[in-house]
């Protein structure tokens, strides 16, 4: 049996490279991603673990607000407690250190940003002391006002050097200093790609931070005595609000937060490595029904000399899991390059991560090879109970064919699951305006509808296939009924390899409806109800001193200037975002009030978003209690309920108070976005003003209407282009699929293809015959998905209430998929149809 | 060679060789093999296993190439088109009639008989399609499928799709091979209701006398070699010839 079945593999191996290929790419994915998490994880661990050699407590303020920023975020301690720590037995060593905000600005006018949007500009203090994670690779610490160190990857992408002259933009007045050193973090060239600034304690306090106060103490413990032990002693000597964690615990949320932060691509390949696994399920499928079937009536001879019904399974699972073996070692193999680039990609965006070798733990191959076996195994679980079926009496036979089940019965479950499917969806849809786990019914639907779609695909293929076919039968006549004919003839088949493609599909189409809506409503929205001229905003979203906002208003013809500053709050005990903005924001984003009045937003008082006033049950009038950051608890009065509001503080703050009562409760002071509205008629004066009067902030974007609605699409674009890329990926596997088919149907058909030729085809009817039966596969398989994720998308839209208030469906882009899934198509049976082209016609007659 | 001669002439083979392979194992499939096929006759190609009949068929057909020697169609040297001609030589000169496997099986009957025309994109002749039709008396199966017809019906449909071109010449491999011997003779009578009534020329090999005695002719074949022939063959008189080939004592 086994050598049997070694001997079918080898040959028929032309036809698994293909299903090979398929495995392979989807374990790739797989692998590369863990190894990539993997290799991430053991270089943090690394890099904070060389600290916490001499790190055993950290002791700080206990936040429990869920900022996950490094700590920048807590409330400073006084610095006095350095002492009361380094009184405690047992303790070595203590370091007061500060953390904040700042941006450096070169002497010619560049603001040193990250690389991309996202991570923030850090500044930080050094003390000489073991207890540090920063490496001077060139120059000395800061010593004093005036001197700074950076970060040697913005170092070398803003070509800074020793002794060049920058200024350090804070909450408060800019500072000029001289870069006196060049760090890296442990081995890294950046922390996670946030920009470093370096300052001596004293500086430090009073640029980011406040005289008198750390954000944090890190202790050296003396030899013996553990970190738990450590932590519990200087515990009980801290006021309360103040913490002392273990450096092992600092050192998890550490590469937690740094995980999270890197979690987008993980999330991502994974979910992108998931559909790779799934689309190639189909061609797996498809190639061990067709290997099987080839091979009845040997099987039949092998049940005919006394193999059992289990022997066959097994021997058809055994090739199974030798194919998925094989396909693993490749995919693991290509999984290592798959984490070079996304360590290339991530690089690229201005992420360092030191280039040390990759981690591939033992764990990581045993994933790869179980994931890339088990699928296998699986999809190849109904053929060879299939093939077991095969009476022995087949080997008799002159003409065998596996028995045919009904798709009777396949087709109705997929029609009772669409349908299923469809109301769920449509249930989300409607319930969108409503809220709450709309788009998550919608989710459930999809899944119904996909899985609906592939179980009723072969049913609908026929009259689909044949519809489609129809205008290439008016042009090309007899060549284009074969190939439709032939397209029709295996539903099941022709099913699987189109659900391949329907699937990828569906998904890229269900990206579009969304994101063309997103797009639309952002669009109008902006247009409806921004009513400032100008938005001021910096790079990142940490924000810029509200000096920017108080030299904004004394420009000549500037009417009003509108600050907006974010937070967290407890409100009724639940951890809600807040904004704290000028009374004068009402007409700059349209805010309009359902009760009360934008003029009662003094100190104490609080607005409610419609949505969060009607979840947390609060009115006009009424008193709430609000627990702020700094651990203090105030009742707020409610001065009043307004309409949700997508621009507020760019994405729609649920709550805010006024700018006196944040400035009371935050560490903190920035503004994140600052609205500017002109005079009539003073537009080009106060655009000409504010590039004038913000020259020192070249980190700060000015942006008229029209350039601030462009600035979030382009946004929206980039992410959109970067998950239709990676889906592009899925289409590939799928188009494997297809020439994986089109290749077994020519060779299923050697005979046919003779009689065809001997009656008058030339080669080249036979290539077209074989690249239209591959371009209807295809167009069907896109066309269904791009329907069904575009209703997908249409119900997602729907379920997410006033959210994304604009329907729109990209025709254009649409079309432009199917386009592509049929040009993908033919390619995919350059291939096959080469073969089937070649062969001499006689070798196809006398081939029994 | 007599050119004048070829006029009455639907095909020839003139001094063919076929040689399968090279060396110690070559195999002479066919051996300097000279013979005509008149117009409007109905030719038999008999002979033992292995002897070369389809090889010749084949040859003749355009479908295989000669080692040596000549075969025309009408007065065309066969061996001297490429792909091209030759395909073309099959749409309008040749109709094929095989063992099995005549059909294509998505296609219905009526769209298998008229597929040399629609490759070739001809405008068929309605007239003459109907008379086939006719003959073999298959109007009211038309729209079926392969799969729907039995063993003799397909092959009628075969022979109708054959003939649908009006072909210079058929060829038939053992066209009643797969068949009961009633279904064989509906199918035997109708080639050669073809060859009286239509004047179409058919060549067929065959390895069974009741068959070949449908023929006009019936042409011999061993090891490669014209051995004998026979005209308006009985079954009687070609079991005899048969029997004497088998004995190694070909009658000339
Ligand atoms: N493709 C081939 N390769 C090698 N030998 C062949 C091939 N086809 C036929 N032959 C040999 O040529 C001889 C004639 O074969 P064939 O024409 O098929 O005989 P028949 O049809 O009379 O039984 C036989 O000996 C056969 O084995
Ligand atoms: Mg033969």
């Amino acid at each position: 049996m086994l050598r049997a079945s070694i001997r079918n593999l080898v040959a028929h191996k032309v036809r698994l490279v293909l299903t090979v290929l398929a495995v392979m790419i989807g374990v790739a994915f797989l692998v590369g991603t863990q190894i990539f998490t993997d290799t991430v994880k053991a270089t943090f661990d690394e890099l904070l673990g060389r600290t916490s050699k001499n790190l055993s407590v950290v002791v700080r303020e206990k936040s429990d607000f869920g900022a996950s920023d490094f700590g920048a975020s807590r409330q400073p301690i006084p610095e006095s407690l350095v002492a009361t720590v380094e009184a405690v037995p047992g303790v070595a060593h203590a370091v007061g250190s500060v953390t904040g905000f700042a941006t450096l600005v070169t002497a010619d006018g560049r603001a040193v940003v990250p690389k991309v949007v996202g991570p923030p500009t850090l500044a930080t203090s050094w003390t000489p002391s073991n207890l540090s994670s920063l490496r001077f690779v060139a120059g000395r610490g800061p010593r004093g006002p005036g001197e700074v160190a950076i970060d040697k990857a913005a170092a070398d992408r803003f070509h800074l050097g020793l002794g060049d002259r920058v200024t350090v933009q804070t909450e408060g007045a800019p500072m000029a200093a001289t870069v006196v050193g060049i760090v890296t973090v442990g081995a890294s060239s950046n922390l996670a790609g946030a920009v470093l600034s370096v300052f001596d304690p004293a500086t430090a306090q009073r640029v980011v931070g406040r005289p008198g106060y750390v954000n944090e103490i890190d202790v050296e413990a003396e030899p013996g005595i553990t970190q738990d032990e450590l932590a519990a002693r200087i515990s009980a000597v801290l006021p309360a609000g103040v913490e002392a964690v273990t450096a092992k615990t600092v050192t998890k949320e550490n590469t937690a937060a740094i995980s999270k932060a890197l979690g987008f691509f993980n999330t991502f390949l994974a979910i992108f490595a998931g559909v790779a696994l799934f689309v190639g399920l189909f061609i797996i499928v498809n190639t061990f029904t067709m290997l099987v079937a080839q091979r009845t009536r040997e099987l039949a001879l092998l049940r005919a000399v006394g193999a059992s019904r289990a022997q066959i399974t097994l021997a058809v699972l055994g090739e199974a899991a030798a194919v998925g073996g094989v396909a693993a070692t490749l995919g693991i193999a290509f999984g290592t390059v798959v984490a070079f680039g996304v360590r290339g990609l991530l690089h690229a965006v201005g992420v360092g991560l030191p280039s040390g070798p990759l981690v591939m733990n033992g764990r990581t191959v045993l994933l790869g090879y179980l994931v890339g076996i088990l699928v296998t195994v699986s999809a190849a679980l109904g053929p060879a109970l299939r093939a077991a079926r095969i009476p022995p009496v087949a080997a008799l036979r002159d003409v065998v064919a596996l028995p045919v089940r009904s798709l009777r019965i396949r087709a109705i479950v997929g029609a009772a699951l669409l349908g299923i499917g469809a109301m769920v969806a449509v249930g989300g849809w409607l319930a969108g305006s409503k809220g709450g786990g709309a788009a998550a019914r919608v989710g459930i639907g999809a899944v119904a509808l996909i899985v609906g779609m592939w179980l009723a695909s072969p049913v609908l293929s026929r009259p689909v296939i044949h519809a489609l076919g129809a205008p290439l039968v008016a042009v090309r006549g007899v060549i284009a009924r074969l190939a439709r004919s032939n397209a029709i003839r295996n539903p099941r088949r022709t099913a699987a390899t189109a659900s391949a493609l329907m699937i990828g599909l569906a998904l890229v189409s269900m990206l579009a409806v969304l994101t063309s809506s997103t797009k639309a409503s952002i669009a109008s929205l902006v247009d409806r109800n921004l009513g400032a001229d100008f938005v001021l905003q910096s790079e990142g979203f940490d924000g810029f001193s509200p000096d920017v906002a108080h030299r904004a208003a004394t420009l000549p013809g500037v009417e009003t200037v509108a600050e907006t500053r974010v937070g967290r709050a407890r409100v009724n005990g639940k951890t809600e975002f807040l904004a704290a903005v000028s009374p004068t924001i009402g007409s700059v984003v349209g805010l309009t009030m359902t009760s009360g009045s934008l003029t009662t937003l003094d100190d104490g008082a609080l607005l409610v978003s419609r949505s969060r006033a009607q979840a947390a049950k609060l009115t006009t009038g009424s008193t709430v209690e609000v627990e702020f950051p700094d651990r203090t608890r105030e009742r707020l009065r409610i001065g009043g309920v307004y309409e949700d509001n997508a621009l507020l503080a760019n994405g729609g703050a649920g709550y805010l108070v006024s700018l006196s009562t944040y400035e009371r409760h935050y560490a903190v002071q920035r503004d994140v976005i600052v609205y500017v509205e002109a005079a009539p008629g003073h537009q080009e004066e106060v655009s000409a003003g504010l590039a004038r009067a913000l020259q020192p902030y070249p980190q700060i974007h000015v942006r008229s209407q029209a350039e601030y609605k462009k600035s979030i699409l382009t946004q929206v674009d980039q992410i959109v282009g970067l998950i239709t890329g990676l889906l592009g990926v899925a289409l590939v596997i799928a188009v494997l699929g297809i020439a994986n088919t089109l290749a077994l149907s020519v060779y299923e058909r050697i005979r046919e293809i003779g009689l065809l030729r001997a009656v008058g085809m030339t080669r080249r009817h036979v290539r077209s015959m074989v690249r239209l039966e591959a371009l209807v596969i295809a167009v069907f398989g896109a066309l269904v998905g791009v329907v069904l994720g575009s209703l997908i998308g249409l119900a997602l839209v729907g379920a997410s209430g006033n959210q994304i208030d604009h329907l729109v469906v990209p025709f254009g882009q649409l079309a432009v998929y199917v386009l592509v899934a049929a040009i993908l198509g033919l390619l995919a049976a350059a291939g096959p149809a080469w073969q089937a082209g070649r062969r001499p016609v006689l070798t196809a007659i006398a081939t029994e | 060679m007599d050119d004048a001669h070829n006029g009455s002439l639907a095909a020839s083979a003139r001094h063919l060789t076929k040689i399968y392979g090279s060396g110690s194992t070559a195999v002479h499939a066919l051996s300097d093999v000279t013979v005509e096929f008149p117009k409007a006759h109905f030719t038999a190609i008999m002979g033992p296993s292995g002897s070369g009949k389809s090889t010749l068929l084949h040859c003749l057909a355009g479908l295989d190439t000669p080692s040596s020697g000549q075969v025309f169609i009408g007065d065309v040297d066969v061996t001297r088109l490429d792909d091209a001609g030759l395909t073309r030589l099959r749409r309008e000169a040749i109709g094929f009639v095989f063992q099995s496997f005549n059909l294509v099986p998505t296609l219905t009957a009526w769209e298998n008989i008229t597929l040399p025309l629609d490759i070739a994109r001809r405008k068929p002749d309605k007239a003459w399609l109907d008379s086939l039709i006719d003959a073999v008396d298959l109007r009211d199966r038309l729209g079926h499928k392969p799969a729907e017809l039995s063993g003799g019906q397909q092959q009628r449909v075969a022979c109708a799709r054959a003939l649908a071109g009006k072909p210079a010449v058929v060829f038939a491999d053992e066209p009643t091979g797969n068949l009961d011997s009633r279904s064989g003779s509906e199918v035997l009578g109708l080639l050669r209701w073809f060859v009286k009534e239509l004047g179409q020329t058919i060549v067929m090999v065959t390895h069974d006398p009741a068959a070949a005695s449908y023929a006009d002719r019936v042409v011999f074949l061993r090891d490669g070699r014209v051995v004998d022939e026979l005209l308006a063959p009985t079954r009687s008189g070609i079991l005899e010839r048969l029997a004497d080939l088998e004995a190694g004592v070909a009658g000339q």
